[in-house]
């Protein structure tokens, strides 16, 4: 387990430095010069000064150089400062990062919650009546962008309803974690419900193929109950493969948040996302994609481990 | 094949091709809307007239009105162009580019091993946000929204391809062509390339949905196209502010997003199911 673990940490490097080198590619296509930017104030600016600035700031070096001080920068912990406000864009997102990590969770746990349990009842009653209603349902959900799934449940739920508030976040620190979570329900399940379709269909589809394998046959030949089948033999095999497709569906989910904290106006890293681009702060903008990049990472390392955990006979190629 | 298409009863028929009809029938409307836009509405979609100001569907505009005053249907029949053009464009950008890496890698295991990293390295930024970075680094625009949105789901698709074409190369007639003294090339664009065209096209209708669903989000955030250009998420972010007042503002645009999602959705359902059963 221990070799695995090492062997999956280390299969990562290639993956993080290919990550870096094509968002400092990417940075270096950017349109102007961010050295402009900065002698925006200054008064008689010649290509003297333009080059001493460039100079200072290193731009001259080779690339290899640059690219070695911006991957240290990062692995330090140092990601620039914002084109925006000067502040350090690490400041930015933390101020921001609550609401979307939360929601992310959230919507897991609806997904999951709701996903497994209705997947592994439509492949224990397939082809029943509500198999039919739950595969209709779960792909109607599917068609539905996150945007109108978010404004149907704000409109139905929070405008007509008023069960929950449709717009705004009150911090954990002013209103409690409750409160957080409250409002945070509308959009944690616009974004969970059309991952809850597919999760849903993958876990029917998965169970049914363990259904189908010699050793669920021969259990029920013993003698075993089908409940005890089903739930016993069947369910882990079947949890040990979703699994995987949960880590997956994660990197959606973060993607999804962006859209659902503006319907919502909700200041999270969507938003920022969002602003960054129109401020055309690009620097904020990588970080955050970064950041989301090694969140995602790190997720599907755990779900790698517990996968493994789950079912021992898995070998990373 | 023949023999059997005779014989089958008309309920067979529809319960074989239902799906592939439905959404034929639905896509073909909306491709005939976008062409034919003008024909179909006298309203100009960029026309402010502040005196119909949020109008309630009526003989006149038939949607109703947005908080301009323009005219919502004309909006929806221009808007299905940008819309269309955009998630079809970067669909076909993606199947070409997906298709042309998967062969190489399904044929070099060196490329392969490279491309390969370099496409988990890709696949671990969210899709909206991959697009955002590349939008705010190559600026807005069709061409540029095109490859943004195509770009996060070429590795996917490389990786299905190459897959394809490693378990055709086991294939006996493919040894037999190389026994021949075919070349590499030969046998890629002769033999692999069209083993794995039913499942090409059948990739190619499935992601239409997804596509479809990712570009109109984007426009929904205001981003890749200019403001003033009539898109379906931008008519819904349009009346997105207004929303609890005139629900209508936004329900028709949703409901065409939504219609055509299904549409692609159900084509691509039907095609699977027709030529390809193995990807069910």
């Amino acid at each position: 387990m221990g070799k695995y673990i090492l062997k999956r940490v280390l299969l990562l490097i290639p993956t993080l430095l290919i990550i870096l080198i094509s968002v400092f590619a990417l940075m270096r296509m950017v349109p102007g010069s961010p050295v402009l930017a900065l002698l925006e104030g200054e008064e008689d600016v010649d290509a003297q000064r333009v080059w001493e600035v460039e100079e200072e700031m290193g731009f001259h070096d080779p690339i290899i150089v640059q690219f070695g001080r911006y991957a240290k920068g990062i692995v330090s912990g140092d990601w620039g400062v914002s084109y925006f406000n000067d502040k350090p864009v690490f400041e930015n997102m933390a101020a921001v990062w609550e609401p979307t990590l939360l929601i992310t969770a959230y919507a897991t746990i609806i997904t999951v919650v709701i996903a497994i349990p209705v997947g592994i009842f439509c492949a224990t009653h397939r082809n029943s009546v509500l198999d039919y209603i739950i595969s209709t349902l779960s792909t109607a959900t599917m068609i539905i962008p996150g945007f109108i799934m978010s404004l149907l449940l704000a409109y139905f739920l929070g405008f007509k309803l008023k069960w929950f508030p449709t717009i705004g976040y009150t911090y954990i620190e002013d209103g409690g974690f409750w409160n957080a979570i409250y409002c945070l329900t509308l959009p944690s399940f616009a974004i969970g419900l059309h991952h809850v379709a597919s999760l849903a269909r993958y876990t029917r589809s998965s169970m049914l193929d363990v259904l189908g394998q010699d050793y669920i046959r021969t259990a029920r030949a013993k003698g075993l109950s089908r409940s005890k089948v089903y739930y016993k033999h069947a369910l882990k095999n079947t949890l040990s493969i979703v699994a995987t497709m949960i880590a997956g569906s994660i990197a959606a989910m973060l993607g999804g948040a962006v859209v659902t904290e503006k319907v919502f106006t909700i200041r999270g890293m969507g938003t920022l996302a969002v602003d960054s681009l129109s401020r055309r702060d690009y620097n904020q903008e990588q970080a955050i994609v970064l950041f989301m990049a090694f969140i995602f990472l790190g997720v599907d390392l755990l779900m790698d481990i517990m996968y493994k955990a789950l079912d021992p006979r898995i070998e990373y190629e | 094949m023949n023999e059997m298409r005779k014989h089958m009863k008309p309920t067979a028929f529809l319960r074989k091709n239902g799906r592939i009809i439905i959404g034929g029938v639905i896509i073909g409307f909306v491709i005939f809307c976008a062409i034919f836009a003008p024909l179909l509405t006298s309203w100009d979609p960029e026309k402010v007239n502040l005196l119909d100001k949020n109008a309630l569907p009526s003989a006149e505009h038939i949607m109703g009105a947005d908080y301009l005053g323009r005219d919502i249907w004309a909006r929806i029949l221009y808007g299905s162009r940008t819309t269309l053009l955009v998630s079809i464009g970067s669909e076909i950008f993606l199947i070409l580019t997906g298709t042309i890496l998967g062969l190489i890698c399904g044929y070099y295991k060196r490329v392969e091993k490279i491309l390969m990293r370099i496409m988990d390295a890709f696949a671990t930024v969210p899709n909206l946000l991959l697009c955002l970075l590349m939008i705010s680094v190559f600026g807005a625009g069709i061409p540029q929204m095109i490859i943004a949105l195509a770009i996060h789901g070429i590795p996917g698709h490389a990786r299905m391809v190459r897959n394809q074409v490693l378990s055709l190369r086991e294939k006996e007639y493919i040894e037999s062509e190389y026994a021949m003294g075919a070349g590499d090339l030969r046998t890629l664009f002769h033999h692999i390339l069209p083993a794995c065209s039913s499942y090409l096209l059948v990739r190619f209708s499935n992601g239409l949905a997804g596509m479809i669903l990712s570009m109109t989000s984007l426009s929904f955030l205001g981003i890749g196209l200019d403001p003033t250009v009539a898109s379906w998420g931008g008519i819904v972010q349009d009346g997105q502010k207004l929303m609890f007042a005139v629900p209508h503002l936004v329900f028709f645009p949703a409901l065409a997003i939504c219609l055509t999602v299904f549409g692609f959705a159900m084509l691509g359902d039907g095609l699977r199911d027709k030529f390809d059963p193995r990807l069910r």
